[in-house]
């Protein structure tokens, strides 16, 4: 989606029009819903603040600031909530990642479309093993990168994180990942 | 250069599957607002709240109390300066070497306690099956058998009595290094930047080696590693910089028109 496309649902949504959410949903709810798990690593929390996400983004529509990168702010609204969501519950203990014993990874649904069950489950399981070998960093500049098309300049925007340490971590994703024939 | 095909249509594909759709949730949620009452929305109205000028006032009020009791006492000072101080002196002569040695003594126990107490430390790391090795393990270790102002902290009071504290400390410097897996960097020992005065460099698209090793032979750089593929490149004074000096090679750097910027390199270690 385009920033003009953005803007435009936006523009719908301060109207009062739910398919400018509605795109807005289709367009980015699988990558901010990965972004938000990626953080907390528990189903159930993941959906109700992906679902707060797009609340917020429907009430404070009219304070969205054109020019800035919409990606970006996305993505620093799901990080915050995540982070937020992270600290109320923070005595609980989540299951690391790559933990094999983590249901919240065998439970995942499948595609109507596609491969059948067992293949669709064993090629799933076998590219979150190898994103479960990134850490948390470099998972997030991987996600932003292959699934919301961000430049490294546009997550160095985001994160403010200087744009070097944004490339290294990239690199350093790669190469773990170049061992998994990726 | 372009992500591999494989992962990135992989990747796109496993979000999508598992990403639950929540879009009826959203939509209850927005029905539900939709229809509250209007008499439940809570109008604000603006109020001044007076609470918020105590903090400035008080401020105020410490201010115009303390600058004059500053000025009284510099008055009073100068007074009590023509009298006579010749017993002062003599005492004070009297207790400055005593002074000397007893705080020369209390360094030496402090040090002492000081090395028990971080030994103690390191040893009960190697029963804490939690933690896992850093970087800053050296450094914070040192820094407390160096630092005398450590005797403040709670953490060196009550220090435990001298035991074989070398042996402890070797020990559990043992214990508390985990292996380091294959892929992953180990980190170095000397700190948390290993980099040191390596800098990072964010090329624009199209600048080739040549012209990585012509910018770093214009800056008398040394060239740690290029990736071309992904526009960065690594590179290193020959002489070890100051901060100052370092900080001018990089605002030159960053304005030099293949460089996109450039930032002191950062490893980052896994805290397990």
């Amino acid at each position: 989606m385009s920033e003009e496309q953005f803007e435009q649902c936006i523009r719908a949504i301060t109207e009062g029009n739910r398919d400018g959410l509605r795109q807005i949903y289709e367009e980015y709810h699988p990558w901010l819903y990965s972004v938000i798990y990626g953080v907390l690593r528990h189903r159930e929390r993941a959906e109700d603040v992906a679902a707060e996400l797009f609340l917020r983004i429907w009430r404070t529509a009219s304070q969205y600031k054109p020019g800035k990168g919409h990606k970006g702010y996305l993505a620093t609204i799901a990080r915050n909530m995540a982070i937020d969501e992270l600290r109320k519950y923070r005595h609980e203990v989540y299951a690391p990642p790559g933990d094999e014993g983590d249901e919240d990874t065998a439970e995942f649904e499948h595609a109507d479309d596609g491969p059948g069950p067992e293949a669709q489950t064993v090629q799933n399981i076998s590219v979150s093993e190898a994103l479960s070998k990134l850490n948390e960093k470099e998972r997030d500049v991987v996600s932003m990168k292959i699934l919301s098309d961000m430049t490294f300049q546009e997550i160095s925007d985001a994160t403010g994180i200087p744009m070097g340490t944004v490339t290294w971590r990239y690199q350093a994703a790669m190469r773990k990942l170049k061992k998994y024939n990726y | 250069m372009e992500m591999t095909r494989d992962l990135e249509k992989e990747y796109r594909e496993y979000v999508q599957a598992s990403a639950p759709d929540i879009w009826d949730r959203i939509e209850q949620k927005l029905d539900a607002e939709a229809q509250a009452p209007a008499e439940s929305r809570v109008i604000r109205k603006k109020v001044f709240r007076w609470q918020r000028l105590v903090l400035p006032i008080a401020a105020a009020a410490c201010v115009a109390v303390a600058i004059p009791a500053l000025f009284m006492n510099r008055e009073a000072a100068n007074m009590t300066a023509a009298e006579p101080r010749g017993s002062y002196d003599a005492a004070a002569g009297d207790a400055a070497p005593k002074a000397k040695q007893m705080r020369s003594e209390t360094v030496a126990e402090c040090e002492e306690a000081e090395y028990d107490a971080a030994a103690d430390e390191a040893a009960s790391y190697k029963t804490d099956s939690s933690l896992s090795f850093t970087a800053n393990y050296d450094t914070e270790v040192q820094s407390a058998l160096n630092s005398g102002a450590a005797m403040e902290t709670e953490d060196f009071r009550g220090a435990a009595a001298a035991g074989s504290s070398e042996a402890a400390a070797a020990e559990s410097e043992e214990a508390y290094y985990e292996e380091a897996e294959e892929d992953e960097e180990a980190c170095d020992a000397e700190g948390a930047e290993p980099g040191g005065s390596v800098l990072l460099i964010s090329l624009k698209e199209g600048v080739s080696s040549k012209e990585i090793y012509k910018l770093a032979e214009k800056y008398s750089l040394e060239v740690v590693t290029t990736y071309e593929g992904y526009g960065t490149c690594e590179l290193k004074p020959t002489e070890e910089p100051g901060e100052k000096e370092l900080q001018e090679l990089i605002d030159k750097l960053a304005e030099e028109p293949g460089v996109l910027s450039v930032d002191k390199k950062v490893i980052e270690c896994d805290p397990e």
